[in-house]
């Protein structure tokens, strides 16, 4: 008797497509990682009236990827690209990294939601961790490109950020576009300068963002979870 | 009690005589006068069971200009036990310009242990009118409770730090920062009450229930006092010790 079981996914059978379009597809915007939720702050940057147009959406983006949490989560994600099985390390610094609580459940809910998704589809050996380590890891599981895949990573945090901007702010799509065009530079730059940063460097300075989420945790209407 | 002590580099503690049943207050003092590149300075420190360290210093720090690529490097490590309670209330860190400072705080409690610290940095010295056009700074603190990695904090800054800190949402131009760390059973009860006492440019977080972060800026070192010392005061429970007042 042959017995036909189609639908189940196996690691055999899951085809691999060029590694290129799955990196894109892991670290798109839409891949569900839940990171539309997430505003890093901003929307208590914008009811205290700091960042209220175009250009201070512009500045704000590129102080989050270039002094905070994108200098930092591009040099975890490359660690644990790098960490082979030995991840313990980089995933208990990346947990114990934020500096507020509502910082701290945006990147462990987002790596949680995310490995999750790696699991189900392309059955990876990937346990719930901080999203940047998570993402690195599943990055390098799959065998995809080092490089472009932490700027396709750092690239899908800048623009759930621009889309919490275009919501809040409120901007126009094209402004948000535009702002999201000069982002993708600065987050080849910052992957370029976090590419081989020793786990003990890893490390930012943007405390008015640290601050501004602390802040948001005591906004009286908030659309976003942090 | 003071469980162990050492200290390296040009250092002194002193234990000046407090009243009979107040803390075991150790004031640290760099005969140096300063910390310039290639200093080591190591300082470990552990409160046995029970115990209650204060250690402060007797003036701020000042981080002189180094020569590239050798930072000065410290490395404090306070153990604190079961029971034991320990607060980490050194005066400003100055940061003059070119400085070069590699600086780690960790520190190692137990689950019932109570811990207090407070770091400042101050980017040159405003009054002077002096900026900080060149920076090299890692400034590393790790809080484990019970074994588990609970808080980090890694400052990284290096290049043009004025720059850096005049743009709008980074520093808003401010020169002076503190970070401040609450942890013990139940700390974050002290959130709401905190959170009264900050200006507007500073924020604080409960990371789990027993563990509180926050973080001041100012214009300059003196503001940064004006908020950060009722602060520490309410933490503390009790005065500052006697170095911050003179």
């Amino acid at each position: 008797m042959i017995i036909r079981t189609a639908t189940v996914l196996t690691p055999t059978c899951m085809p691999m497509a060029d590694p290129f379009l799955t990196l894109h597809q892991v670290f798109s915007p839409a891949f569900p990682t839940g990171g539309f939720a997430y505003s890093h702050g901003l929307e208590a940057m914008v009811a205290e009236g700091r960042v209220a147009s175009v250009g201070d959406m512009e500045d704000w983006l590129e102080t989050v990827l270039r002094f905070g949490a994108g200098a930092t989560d591009a040099a975890l994600f490359c660690c644990a690209y790098d960490a082979g099985d030995d991840l313990a390390e980089v995933a208990e610094l990346a947990a114990a990294l934020s500096g507020t609580e509502e910082r701290r459940r945006e990147t462990m809910l987002q790596g949680a939601a995310f490995a999750a998704t790696m699991r189900k589809v392309w059955q990876l050996d990937l346990p719930d961790m901080a999203y940047p380590v998570a993402a690195g890891r599943a990055a390098a599981l799959m065998g995809l490109p080092r490089i472009p895949s932490a700027e396709a990573c750092l690239l899908g945090m800048a623009s759930n950020l621009v889309h919490a901007g275009v919501r809040l702010i409120p901007l126009g799509q094209s402004d948000g576009q535009a702002v999201l065009a000069k982002a993708a530079a600065i987050c080849s730059d910052v992957v370029a300068q976090a590419a081989d940063t020793p786990i003990d460097d890893i490390g930012g300075f943007a405390p008015l963002i640290d601050i501004s989420s602390a802040r948001h945790e005591v906004l009286e209407t908030r659309l976003f979870r942090s | 009690m003071i469980g162990g002590f050492s200290v390296s580099g040009s250092s002194k503690m002193l234990f000046p005589h407090g009243p009979a049943n107040g803390p075991m207050t150790g004031v640290w003092l760099n005969t140096a006068g300063g910390i310039t590149g290639g200093d080591q300075f190591t300082l470990e420190a552990a409160a046995d069971e029970g115990a209650h360290l204060v250690l402060t210093s007797q003036a701020a720090e000042r981080i002189y200009r180094a020569m590239p690529g050798k930072p000065g490097q410290v490395v404090n490590r306070l153990e604190i036990a079961s029971g034991a309670r320990a607060d980490w209330l050194p005066q400003e860190t100055i940061l003059f310009d070119h400085a070069a400072l590699d600086r780690r705080l960790d520190v190692t409690m137990a689950a019932d242990a109570r811990f207090l610290g407070v770091e400042s940095l101050i980017f040159g010295r405003a009054l002077m009118g002096e900026t900080v056009t060149q920076l090299d700074l890692m400034d590393r603190i790790s809080v484990r409770r019970d074994g588990r990695l609970v808080f980090a904090d890694r400052l990284r800054l290096s290049g043009d730090a004025q720059a850096a800190l005049n743009r709008a949402h980074l520093g808003g131009g401010a020169v002076a920062m503190a970070t401040v760390i609450a942890a013990w059973p139940g700390a974050s009860a002290q959130l709401e009450t905190l959170r009264a006492m900050l200006p507007e440019t500073a924020g604080a977080s409960a990371l789990d229930d027993d563990l509180i972060v926050l973080r001041i800026l100012a214009p300059d070192g003196f503001d940064l006092r004006q908020s950060l010392i009722p602060v520490l005061r309410h933490l503390n429970g009790a005065d500052l010790p006697r170095p911050w007042m003179i």
